[in-house]
Order: C-alpha cells, then structure tokens, then sequence
C-alpha cells in the first residue's frame, strides 16, 4: 500500500522538478538492518518512515535515500549526531546540522518536504534582521522543536 | 541553516516520550534552545531569534512588527 496517492504524488513531482537545485541525502538510521529489531524498540514506525522516504525519493533523481543501523553504523550514528532512531540527516551541498526524529506523518510530512527543498538550495526563508542575528552568534546553538503530526 | 553555529533537531514528541519529559512538553510546537531555554507555541520569528540570542548571551534584536 501506498502512503502517498497519486495526486500527492504528481504534485509533489512537480514541486521538486522546480525547486531542487542541489542533490539531497537523507540519511535514515533504522535500529538495525535486516529486519532485526532490540526489545522495546518500535520497529513499526522505522518502517513507516522508511517507507515514506523511498516514495519521497522516487518523485525526484535529485533525493536519495540511504540506510544505515544505528549499532550495524555506529560510526555514522556519532559523526551525524544521531543517539535515537529512527532519525533522518538531510545532506545538501553540506551538512547544515538538520535531524528528523520520528515519523514526518500527517502536517509533518510538509515540513519534510519543506527540509528537503531548503537544504537542496542551500538557504532558508528567514528574514535579513534574523540572518543578521544568526550570523553574529557568539556560541553554537541546539534547537528541539518537539512537534506532533496532528 | 544561515549559521554554522546552529543545529536543529525537529523532535515527534509521541515517539521520544522520555525527552518529551525531560523537557515538560506538554504543548506543540515547543522549541527547546541548548536545553536550557525554550520557547512554546509557533511564535513570530523575531521572537525566536530573540529567545535564541539569548541563550548564547548575544544582544537581543529588538522585535521587529511591535508584537510584544
């Protein structure tokens, strides 16, 4: 079954067609490949997010989807920053420190797309007052936005 | 994005319940900042940056649109 329908589909096509410029990562971190999931772990999810991603990624050559085992790569898991899954590192031209923690479902599925099309061009849709703040941090900055996809 | 110096983790607070508790969510969209500040609610962007400077001891901008 499909998680997206074909007008969803098209229009995201389209979309991406449009506003990609570079390629884009999206690296997801599953809590272990081939199927193999510890207690406790809630594999259905993984799986959910796994899913939307492949479908995601085959409405543009310019998304691709790679994945990785938060133990089977744990040395992917550190360099990324990543200590729960599953988790999606989106890598445009760079890596501009952006992680999804859980299922981008329901209105998060926008913000997903949004993610993807910001870091495919390499620039947000802040303000110039705010890009002059950001640009005089005098310290490294951790934002969590806790969301929930209703 | 438009800093090297920030990094952002969106965070589907059913699925990590523990950090959802760690940090007494109880409202979406909240933005925590170096786990020490945080801002509830989708506020206007000048605020977050405000609550953001402030973290890192940075001058706060002065809000932009008077939405004190």
């Amino acid at each position: 079954m499909s998680f997206l329908n074909p007008q969803d589909a098209e229009t995201i096509r389209r979309r991406f067609a449009t506003e990609l410029e570079a390629p884009v990562r999206l690296l997801l971190f599953l809590p272990a490949t081939g199927g193999l999931a510890l207690p406790g772990e809630d594999w259905q999810v993984s799986e959910y997010t796994r899913q939307i991603l492949r479908e995601v990624a085959e409405l543009s050559e310019r998304v691709r989807v790679e994945e990785y085992g938060l133990l089977s790569h744990a040395g992917e898991a550190q360099r990324y920053r990543v200590r729960q899954v599953p988790a999606i590192v989106f890598l445009g031209r760079e890596d501009y420190g952006i992680r999804y923690l859980g299922l981008p479902a329901g209105y998060e599925f926008v913000t997903l797309l949004e993610i993807i099309i910001a870091v495919s061009r390499g620039r947000g849709e802040v303000s110039e007052a705010t890009r002059r703040v950001l640009a005089g941090l005098p310290g490294d900055v951790h934002l969590q936005v806790f969301v929930t996809p209703t | 994005m438009e800093s090297p110096r920030v990094t952002a983790d969106i965070v589907e607070a059913t699925e990590f319940p523990e950090l959802a508790r760690r940090f007494t969510v109880y409202a979406v969209p909240k933005t925590v900042i170096n786990e020490t500040h945080e801002v509830t609610g989708a506020v206007p962007e000048p605020h977050l940056v405000a609550a953001l400077a402030q973290a890192v001891g940075a001058r706060a901008p002065a809000p932009e649109g008077g939405e004190e």
